[in-house]
């Protein structure tokens, strides 16, 4: 077992192999014969399990959301009158921002301090693989949970935050009936969830950087700084490049810690596009129109494309550009 | 007591939007309900009285106080023991979610067969057609048996969808030790002399100043699907939500702002706690029971609750009457018991629910639960309520400040649609909407939802 | 004791490093780490002093960082009152069902992807992967819709179908099959073995690790996962999972007493603690490219 473990759940195959940033572009010589009917029955299970609940579901959702659903079941037709009310709509136009607010707190934050994490216990410390399992642990605790953690700590007449606080001398802020503030809280909720995750995969990276790139650059007398600028950082990009994706994905679609701690209040403060379309399909309290929530959903794909496809078009560029 | 009332209007409940098919392109997916044209099934009463019935039924309610929950086991086995061969599952649920759970239900064809629905939520499904139409089930003198204006609050387009089972309204709940430490030393003992608007905000003053700042005056029960209670002060200051017509807005209007900004006041001042707002996750009941405030607005369906020797509250508590401007008045609380359309033993279900509105069996419930009947039989005589029968009375005097105005408005189809967007607007107010604004943007939603 | 400084600096720390100060700066570091270790575990052990006090003890002013009363009755009481052993009971038997279901099929898909050629391979790839974007809010409705099409509301089968359409294993698998030598499976074939053969006999018994931590990630998904089971199993509490259990019902009655809220979490959360713990190992083979070099 080698002495530097690290607790690598996925990876992109770059950072595996340590490449600065080229995706393999895996030219494998065409063997004597495709595989087409072998390949076929290897692939029917999921093809199958993917084509009749995502895909289908996906274009039948473009359907539903240019109808009128009532929560008891009747439809009208009624064409693009749904987007017509989304773009109308000034709790879309919160909820988007919330979202695009929420985002923007808690994936570079998040990334960063991982990163720190990363390198602090990259190195040799006494304790080093129990320490990193603590900070990875919220992960596996699910998000219903960790919510319910927050929405009691945060309490803002009895949770331990505003009573800590209170010890310092600091009247503690209404997280609770507080827009700003329940945000601020939902989000440090949230990168307690998910430093742990980034921090792993930069461990992963960090492997792959060459200790001899730096004996080198010391040799040739750069800094601490300069040498994580110059080496550390961009052999780390496939890394980043992957928590990018997957973080941007994971904020843009946070359900179950948002419904646990606020439940998108007070007012729409936390509401983001995802609570917000649950809202109105399918809540109690929400107006119960099926084929409106079917809308946002399709706006909130369409989001989601948008941010992918600019992903990958930033990462080919500096592939090219390497 | 007296909650008789002449009924209203026939059929003017629920104007259907006619959609012409040229109108298709201005339909939006939060205007007016697409009513269902409901023809009545059977003439009135012809299965009126059914003989012992066999066959399976669930029957849903949320999960109301021990009381509710007794009264409902007692039906439960009282009906078994009438019908050899019928079985009851009572399915208790929480509160929080119980009519997304019956709707998603009835769209996949597994909802309980027989539900429990208040009164502002009735039309909701009465009007979408699905419930189970009872007309041939109650002969007029079944109907006879009941206050009409609660008869009523169950019917839509003149057709009877489901039995009124109970009602509640709201009343204040105080401790008494509190008051006198504030130096409140007359709470009134009737309807005649309860506190007006502005005596009841000395009543708060008072409080407010007698209160350490973690601590409030007093908290509101306008929590979720409670929102509609805020109309109270609207009818008390003299206001409607509709035209006596039922078919448009009457907000925007003086009685509108002078409710709304007292109701405003009660945040500005700090009478109630920051999360006593719409959308705030804890009760009136709850600020009361963990003494954050010393006075509490509930419904009497609390009562057991508070009264409770082991849970309740800890304190020497009393209730009085809501406070009056112009006028006096209290909220439509109260459920009625529906059957599912899709049933598979209708004349079952509609035997069951004759049976839970039988004498017997709902004056035991409401005995049990501290709830207020709908029968004439029993409003007239004086049921032995099991806990606190003093604070009932002041609920039963309460009740009768119920104007048949606020019984049609509260049960129009379109109320549950109504109640979602006063749920969102008044969280807005109290959280710094401007007045008209909000009275604007609820005028223009009732409108909507209502089809006009 | 030759620690290496790989790029084990911090801006920060950037000082002491050109001071050459390494034993301070290794002790420095140490116990950054250490108080960052502290913040993360604190809120788990918030959970578990709530689960443990009394109620009274929980609204006490001021800051208490041990139990006065120590007692289970926030354990007792939420169990006495409501299913949960039955809600365990239901996320135990989803979750294994969807994990199995998932690993299984991913595993094939991944190796299709990484040794065999086929026509379309990788517009199916992407197309595959493209669905790992698909939010299940953007298409709840529609997926609503469905499973009450197929006669599947309020079942199992209403969740365990539609979690086990997933993608994210591909992912991985495919990455672990390329790292096995082509030559392996060319040796194995010339031996007259087929395809299916090859995958059950040589492919598989690499990939213990790559089955292990699917297998980890796949169940925890799972048994955490809310949103979608929300929706199916809303009305009926007998058929709650864990966590709706705790949102709805728990939550619902509890609304002010954090010590049963708590005591509930910590139950849901502590088999994949134990889980976590356990399978550690796993995850470290994983990554160490399991001896193929």
């Amino acid at each position: 077992m080698s002495s530097s473990p690290s607790l690598v759940t996925e990876l992109p195959a770059e950072a595996l192999q340590g490449s600065a940033g080229l995706r393999p572009r895996r030219r494998r010589a065409v063997t004597s014969r495709g595989h087409g009917p072998t390949a076929g029955a290897f692939l029917l299970p999921n093809l199958v399990l993917v084509a009749v609940f995502l895909l289908l579901p996906l274009v039948w959702a473009f359907w539903l959301s240019m109808q009128k659903i009532g929560s008891l079941g009747p439809s009208q037709f009624l064409g693009i009158n749904n987007y017509v009310d989304i773009i109308r709509d000034s709790v879309f136009w919160e909820a988007l921002w919330n979202t695009a607010l929420f985002t923007l707190l808690t994936v570079p934050v998040g990334m960063a301090v991982g990163l720190g994490m990363a390198i602090l216990l990259n190195g040799v410390l006494p304790g080093r693989k129990l320490i990193r399992s603590i900070i990875f642990l919220p992960l596996v605790i699910s998000g219903v949970s960790s919510g319910l953690i927050g929405a009691w700590m945060f309490d803002q007449y009895s949770g331990f935050v505003n009573n800590f606080l209170h010890a310092l001398g600091i009247n503690g802020p209404d997280w609770q009936s507080n827009g700003k503030w329940a945000m601020v809280s939902l989000v440090l909720v949230t990168l307690w969830i998910r430093v742990g995750f980034d921090m792993i995969i930069y461990l992963a990276g960090l492997q792959g950087v060459d200790p001899e790139y730096h004996d080198a650059a010391m040799v040739d007398g750069a800094s601490a700084w300069q040498r994580f600028r110059a080496i550390t950082l961009p052999l780390l990009g496939p890394s980043t490049f992957f928590l990018l994706i997957m973080n941007l994905i994971y904020s843009f679609q946070v359900f179950d810690t948002v419904y646990a701690m606020t439940n998108g209040g007070p007012n729409y403060s936390t509401t983001t596009l995802v609570t917000y379309a649950y809202k109105v399909g399918f809540d109690e309290h929400g107006s119960g129109e099926l084929g409106y929530a079917a809308a946002i959903g399709v706006v909130i794909y369409l989001i989601t494309l948008v941010i992918t496809a600019l992903n990958w078009r930033l990462s080919r560029n500096r592939d090219l550009a390497s | 007591m007296d909650l008789s009332r002449r009924g209203f209007l026939a059929g003017s409940a629920g104007a259907a939007t006619l959609l012409g098919l040229s109108a298709c392109t201005s339909v939006h997916s939060n205007s007016g309900t697409t009513d269902a044209t409901v023809k009545a099934s059977g003439s009135t009463g012809a299965k009126s009285s059914l003989g012992p019935q066999t066959g399976q039924l669930t029957f849903a309610f949320w999960g109301g106080s021990t009381g509710e929950t007794a009264g409902f086991n007692y039906v439960k086995q009282k009906f078994e023991a009438a019908n050899p061969g019928a079985k009851i599952t009572l399915k208790v649920v929480p509160y929080d979610g119980f009519f997304a759970g019956i709707d998603r239900g009835i769209q996949a064809g597994n909802a309980p067969d027989i539900f429990r629905v208040d009164y502002t939520t009735m039309g909701k499904y009465s009007s979408a057609g699905a419930l189970m139409d009872l007309t041939q089930y109650f002969s007029s003198s079944d109907i006879d048996a009941f206050l009409p204006a609660l008869w009523d609050a169950i019917k839509y387009q003149n057709i009877p969808f489901g039995v009124p089972h109970q009602t509640d309204c709201t009343a204040i709940v105080y401790d008494k030790d509190a008051f006198a430490s504030a130096g409140i030393t007359s709470v009134p003992d009737s309807l005649a002399n309860a506190w007006s608007w502005d005596e009841f905000s000395q009543v708060a003053t008072k409080l407010r100043s007698a209160l350490p700042a973690s601590k409030f005056p007093f908290a509101y029960d306008w929590t979720k699907a409670g929102a509609y209670r805020w109309l109270s002060f609207l009818y008390q200051a003299g206001g409607s939500l509709l035209t006596p017509d039922l078919k448009k807005s009457a907000l925007p209007s003086a009685a509108g702002t002078k409710a709304l900004d007292f109701t405003k006041s009660f945040f500005t001042n700090k009478w109630v706690p920051a999360s006593n707002t719409i959308k705030g996750a804890k009760y009136s009941d709850e600020f009361f029971l963990g003494k954050t405030v010393p006075m509490t607005f509930i419904g009497d369906f609390l009562v057991p609750e508070i009264a409770d020797p082991k849970s309740g509250y800890k304190g020497n508590w009393g209730v009085t009457f809501m406070p009056k401007d112009t006028a006096a008045a209290t909220d439509l609380g109260g459920n009625a018991i529906v059957a599912n359309k899709a049933t598979k033993n209708p004349d079952l279900a509609a035997a069951f629910l004759k049976f839970i509105v039988s004498e017997d069996s709902m004056k035991y419930f409401c005995e049990q639960a501290i709830e207020l009947p709908t029968l004439k039989s029993l409003a007239s005589s004086s049921l032995s309520y099991a806990t606190a029968p003093d604070a009932v009375k002041v609920f039963a005097q309460q009740a009768t400040t119920l104007s048949q105005t606020i019984t049609t408005e509260t049960s129009v189809p379109a109320f549950s649609k109504i109640n979602t967007l006063l749920q969102d607007q008044l969280e807005l107010a109290f959280n710094g909407q401007a007045t008209a604004k909000t009275l604007q943007a609820i005028a223009d939603g009732v409108n909507t939802s209502i089809g006009s | 004791m030759a620690t290496t400084m790989l790029a084990s600096t911090s801006p920060r720390s950037d000082r002491v490093m050109r001071k050459r100060a390494r034993g301070r700066f290794y002790w420095l570091r140490f116990a950054l780490a250490l108080v960052i270790a502290l913040v993360m575990l604190f809120p788990l052990y918030w959970m578990l002093l709530t689960a443990v006090s009394t109620k009274a003890d929980l609204y006490r002013s001021g800051l208490h960082l041990w139990p006065a009363h120590f007692t289970l009755d926030n354990f007792r009481d939420p169990i006495r009152n409501f299913p949960v052993t039955r809600w365990f009971r239901n996320s135990l038997v989803i979750a294994v069902l969807v994990t199995v279901i998932t690993v299984l099929v991913n595993l094939l898909a991944g190796f299709a992807f990484a040794k065999l050629n086929f026509r379309g391979k990788n517009p199916i790839f992407l197309l595959l992967l493209s669905t790992m974007m698909i939010p299940i809010q953007a298409i709840m409705v529609a997926q609503f819709k469905l499973v009450v099409k197929l006669n599947m509301f309020g079942s199992i089968w209403a969740v365990i179908l539609p979690s086990s359409a997933s993608v994210f294993g591909i992912f991985l698998a495919r990455q672990f099959f390329i790292a096995i030598p082509d030559e392996l499976l060319e040796a194995a074939r010339c031996d007259g073995a087929g395809i299916f053969r090859t995958f059950r006999s040589i492919v598989l018994p690499l990939c213990r690790p790559l089955v292990a931590v699917l297998t980890l990630m796949t169940f925890m998904y799972e048994w955490n996962d809310f949103t979608w089971p929300l929706i199916v199993f809303f009305s009926d509490n007998q058929k709650f999972t864990v966590p709706i259990g705790l949102v709805t019902d728990i939550k619902g009655q509890y609304t002010t007493n954090y010590g049963a809220i708590m005591a509930m979490s910590l139950l849901m959360a502590l088999p994949m603690v134990v889980l976590f713990v356990a399978f550690q190992k796993y995850f470290v083979q994983g990554l160490a490219r399991s001896g193929i070099k």
